[in-house]
């Protein structure tokens, strides 16, 4: 018996010290393939909009594989190989990830909805690795290999959202004198980037914020509801993921607030609408960078959604479709875009991270097959699209427009705080 | 006082919830003493369990919930024969440390079972709202509190008035002694971890239909310990009162500084309260020979 | 815990207390330190482990050794379980951090006042031992970790965002990669292991143990519990400040993100699969368990690559039933930890051909 154990101890001792340098030291990569890392949480309670990111991609890249044979450029032609690093979650094993993604010969790497964006950012810029991300952080804004396709930044969601209003309300004469507005905060650690220096920002604008938090894990939000309501607040933004959107909603319902709702990009409609059902999120709006995968019948689809439809359809059947995956699917787009016009100076066996970047560089007018407005790219703007549209869940789960696409705000969180 | 009896009610709410996965934690520490730290999985399990009886196969409510409970008891036998059973009389940190690694088992297990993506919404209760007074109440809230309290009450009435009942309480004072009375401490052990995972679905089957059905409904898990804790940790009705204790400090709390400052204050409020009675309102005091 | 290799090979023996308490009592044990110490410190240059991505992981064993050695000080030989420890490991890397970007000190200024700050505030939270015992001692631990977090996320703003540190320096010399803070960390963590076995070797070692078998019967001999108690979390919260500095260092990233609860818990867990009480233990368990994960992080995607006609998730998810499964199995076999079986291993040698 004790032997037994002892044998069976450093089995797994060896089988762990085997596995992990050999799988390291493979950096011969074949000729004329590029390879794309991807860092997100696999595991752990943020996987679910992680994991539909990475399917993504890795669709996407896959299709372009088995259709074309990869990227095809003017030089020639690259496969693109995705590797994937499971972070769960932490700054330490993103950085850990990423040196044994270089190490395998990655040459751009993706991830969305996390801040390995801010955390990795001396890794990518020293190792002169690229990066499409579908969320930001703060530093990529700042940071020259960092691209976006998604929100302009995690403080402009709100920002955004007041400006757009006072512009409604200006419209229609200024009724009340002040524009009063509410926000609702839960205690994740974006909230307080979203929110950085928001009372600034309000007294320019010339408005009253009233501001509620609600802590994570609470099965009811009416007393912070109600106190926006004696405030007087017009409209709600919500700041929070799915999970206490649906309970923001709950509440609303139970005491028939009779306040429109704004869900902050931290998560989609589609999301909210998954977790709390079609009904509860009747009435509620949100903010799309890209088109929602909601099958409205009465919306036309864009190509690249046709697209999205077609590949979740073979390669998930028997799951619902999730709008995180067009996010991804746009990452890799653009990932894709970048490829072929770095292919246009250079072969494919000589890619490599400077390259893609120079490709990345030009990138004008790109809009994912219709998924997303046109993003261009220049030297100090790599945001994204810096467009948001605004959509309403309306009956049996479509969502549809109640704004049209407008240009985001621009503030950046100073880099020294 | 419109504000003020808001905060009560969610406050309520959310601690008969505590309460009820409180009381999970109680039962197999009483046992056992063992603190379980997969009850949070525990319970999403029981709560995807219910999920696949009524989202999936379309049952409905009444037939979904008789199928459900069974097999949380199941799933708590299972788990106390294959990864308890075998550590009987090892030290206690082995067997708190495999029901760590025991989370990892359920999420795994779940995640293969069901994917990691949220599982389709299901309302139990219709949505109507009745005002008493200033007060708004929903069906919503008074079925959960009612299905999360009635059964504590009918625990509580167990242990007091059965031989069952009597005889688990018995064990929680001593293995030894019961054995020689010639009760068998196995069996007795595998009774309550089986319960204890019929409430850990309760909890999980409502909080999924508040929360909807997904992967964080685990973290419940931790934020109900001090509610174990505060009732004392042999008294299942203490964990009662501890969950609604807790769920209304928090809710208070919340309400008038903001700023999410519950959870802390609630925990601080515990430290306090534990300096002053060491052993949570009701719990036993260890007598410890020198 | 007396193994049989706690007494030497026949043939030793001592004559002062002096000699009876050393720590290395053969010739053949000074020569092993010596090799395994040089190969240590060679590491970065063997073609084998000289990666940067294996560096990392060496480096990440250090400072978690660190870590889980205060932990076992508290936990293992003291016997008070502590599960809010990365919130420890938080207070001193933030205090590090800010006294770097706002004073402007160097690393080796702000280690020891990230260690005393993070000890100070481990006195605090080890004030409620002098009334809870056990479970619900845990229980303050966990409210700290609580607290602790809420504080960092409300109380300061770049706290939640995460900022930048500046790396160590030396002169000239700038540690801002694996290869070159390898040998910074390993340093570190011999130090510290070295302290931890010498202080618990000593009078202030035994009294922990004397708290942890019986404390009133400790209380009877003599021993101020209440006063070694809260050494006891001092020492402990110590090692994780002094951790926190040096992670904070080689990440060059301080964020709130990066300390939560379920690290509280791995600690904790590391430490018993390794072996309580036993330094030895915690550099075997913090190892395994490393291992262990990185398998999780590594194999996950490729699982969940190859296996799509399964929900999203499944493969992560299997991998981690796996884990969990083999950790389990492994608990079962070997519930004292692995100190225990390397104690076993040694006396097996030794014993040969007599070993039972």
């Amino acid at each position: 018996m004790k032997t037994k154990t002892f044998l069976f101890i450093s089995f797994l001792i060896v089988a762990g010290m085997i596995t992990l340098p050999p799988s390291v030291s493979w950096a011969q990569k074949p000729v004329s393939e590029v390879v794309v890392g991807m860092i997100s949480a696999m595991t752990g309670p943020t996987s679910i909009t992680h994991m539909m990111c990475q399917s993504g991609v890795r669709d996407y890249l896959d299709h372009l594989n088995e259709t074309k044979g990869g990227i095809v450029g003017k030089t020639g032609t690259a496969k693109a190989n995705v590797l994937s690093y499971d972070s769960q979650y932490v700054a330490a094993k993103a950085k850990d990830g990423f040196s044994r993604l270089l190490g395998q010969g990655m040459d751009i790497w993706t991830q969305c909805a996390s801040g390995h964006s801010d955390a990795l950012l001396q890794d990518y810029e020293s190792a002169k690795i690229p990066l499409v991300t579908g969320s930001h952080g703060i530093a990529s804004p700042w940071s020259d290999w960092a691209y976006g396709n998604y929100h302009s930044g995690v403080a402009n969601m709100i920002r955004t959202w007041i400006v757009w209003l006072k512009k409604d309300w200006e419209k229609a004469g200024k009724p009340g004198g002040t524009l009063v507005l509410g926000s609702i905060e839960t205690d994740e650690p974006f909230v307080p980037l979203s929110v950085w220096d928001i009372d600034t920002f309000v007294k320019e604008q010339g408005i009253k914020l009233v501001r509620e938090t609600i802590p994570k894990g609470t099965t009811d939000a009416s007393p912070q509801l109600l106190r926006i309501k004696n405030g007087g607040a017009k409209a709600i933004f919500v700041s929070s993921s799915a999970t206490g959107s649906v309970v923001v909603l709950n509440s609303a319902r139970a005491m028939k607030l009779n306040i429109p709702l704004t869900q902050c990009a931290a998560s989609t409609l589609g999301d909210v609408i998954a977790v709390g059902g079609a009904e509860l999120a009747e009435g509620y709006q949100g903010e799309y960078f890209f088109e929602p995968m909601s099958e409205n019948p009465k919306i036309e689809a864009s190509p690249g959604l046709k697209l999205a439809r077609e590949l979740w359809a073979k390669k998930h059947p028997n799951q619902r479709p999730n709008d995180m995956y067009l996010n991804g699917l746009l990452s890799g787009m653009v990932i894709a875009e970048g490829i072929r016009l770095a292919l246009d100076t250079v072969t494919p066996d000589k890619i490599n991270g400077e390259a893609i970047k120079n490709g990345l560089d030009r990138i004008k007018n790109f809009d994912g097959m219709g998924l997303t407005w046109p993003i261009t790219y220049s030297p100090g703007e790599h945001t994204g699209p810096l467009h948001v549209r605004y959509w309403k869940v309306v009956k049996d789960g479509y969502v549809e427009p109640v704004s049209d696409w407008m240009s985001t705000t621009t503030y950046r969180i100073p880099k020294k705080r | 006082m419109e504000f003020l009896s808001s905060i009560v009610v969610s406050g309520l709410m959310n601690g008969s919830i505590y309460g009820l996965v409180a009381i999970g934690f109680v039962l197999i520490y009483k046992s056992s003493k063992v603190l379980n730290f997969s009850q949070g999985y525990m319970l999403l399990f029981g709560a995807y369990i219910f999920w696949f009886f009524k989202g999936y196969l379309g049952l409905n409510l009444f037939f979904s919930f008789m199928l459900a409970i069974p097999t949380a008891y199941i799933m708590g036998v299972l788990i106390e024969r294959f990864t308890l059973r075998p550590l009987i009389g090892q030290p206690l940190l082995s067997m708190i440390t495999v029901t760590i690694f025991l989370s990892l088992v359920l999420e795994g297990l779940i995640s293969i079972i069901w994917g990691t993506y949220p599982l389709e919404q299901i309302t139990l209760f219709p949505r109507h709202s009745l005002r008493v007074g200033k007060i708004v109440l929903t069906t919503e809230n008074l079925y959960a509190f009612g299905l999360a309290l009635g059964p504590m009450l009918a625990l509580i009435l167990f242990f007091r008035f059965t031989q069952l009942g009597l005889a688990m309480r018995g064990v929680a004072e001593g293995h030894q002694v019961m054995q020689s009375m010639g009760i068998s401490v196995k069996r007795i052990l595998t009774i309550c971890w089986g319960i204890s995972g019929i409430f850990a679905a309760l909890g999980g089957i409502l909080l999924g239909s508040t929360l909807g059905f997904q992967l964080s409904l685990s973290h419940i898990g931790l934020l109900a310990i001090p509610a174990a804790f505060i009732g004392g940790l042999e008294s299942p009705g203490g964990a009662i009162l501890g969950g609604l204790l807790i769920g209304l400090s928090e809710s208070i709390v919340s309400g008038y500084l903001g700023q999410a400052a519950g959870v802390p204050a609630s925990y601080m409020i515990l430290i306090v309260v534990m300096i002053f009675r060491p052993y949570g309102f009701f719990g036993l005091e260890e007598i410890e020979r020198v | 815990m007396a193994y049989t290799s706690y007494y030497p090979p026949s043939g030793i023996y001592s004559d002062s207390y002096k000699k009876d308490m050393r720590i290395i009592k053969t010739k053949t044990q000074w020569v092993l330190s010596v090799v395994f110490l040089v190969f240590l410190f060679a590491a970065p240059h063997i073609p084998f482990l000289n990666s940067t991505y294996v560096l990392r992981l060496l480096i990440g064993v250090g400072i978690t050794t660190i870590i889980c050695l205060g932990l076992n000080i508290l936990t293992g030989y003291c016997g008070q379980l502590n599960i809010g420890q990365s919130a420890f490991v938080m207070v001193g890397a933030f205090t590090s951090g800010l006294i770097s970007i706002h004073l402007g000190w160097s690393f080796w200024v702000s280690v020891i006042p990230a260690g005393l700050a993070a000890a100070m505030v481990g006195i605090f939270f080890g004030i409620p031992s002098v009334r809870l015992r056990g479970l619900y001692l845990a229980l303050t631990t966990l409210g700290a970790q609580v607290i602790l977090t809420w504080i960092a996320l409300f109380g300061l703003p770049i706290t939640s965002a995460g900022f930048n540190i500046e790396p160590i320096e030396v002169g000239n010399f700038v540690f801002n990669t694996p290869e070159k803070f390898y040998y910074i960390a390993m340093s570190f963590t011999v130090v510290m292991t070295f302290f931890a076995k010498n202080m618990m070797r000593t009078g202030l070692g035994r009294a922990f143990i004397a708290i942890r078998d019986n404390d009133k019967a400790a209380e009877a001999m003599g021993i101020n519990i209440f006063r070694y108690k809260l050494l006891a979390f001092a020492i402990c919260t110590f090692y994780a400040g002094v951790a926190g500095a040096l992670l904070v260092h080689f990440m060059m990233w301080a964020q709130l993100e990066s300390f939560t609860l379920q690290d509280s818990i791995w600690y904790v867990v590391m430490i018993i699969v390794g072996g309580l009480g036993s330094i030895e233990g915690t550099i075997f368990g913090v190892l395994l368990i490393t291992i262990l994960k990185e398998l999780i992080f590594v194999i996950g995607p490729i699982a969940e690559k190859t296996l799509t006609f399964f929900p999203i998730g499944a493969g992560s998810g299997l991998l981690l039933f796996i884990i969990g499964a083999v950790a389990i199995v492994f608990l079962i076999f070997e519930p004292r930890g692995l100190a225990h079986r390397w104690g076993i291993i040694k006396a097996y040698y030794r014993l040969w051909p007599f070993g039972y």
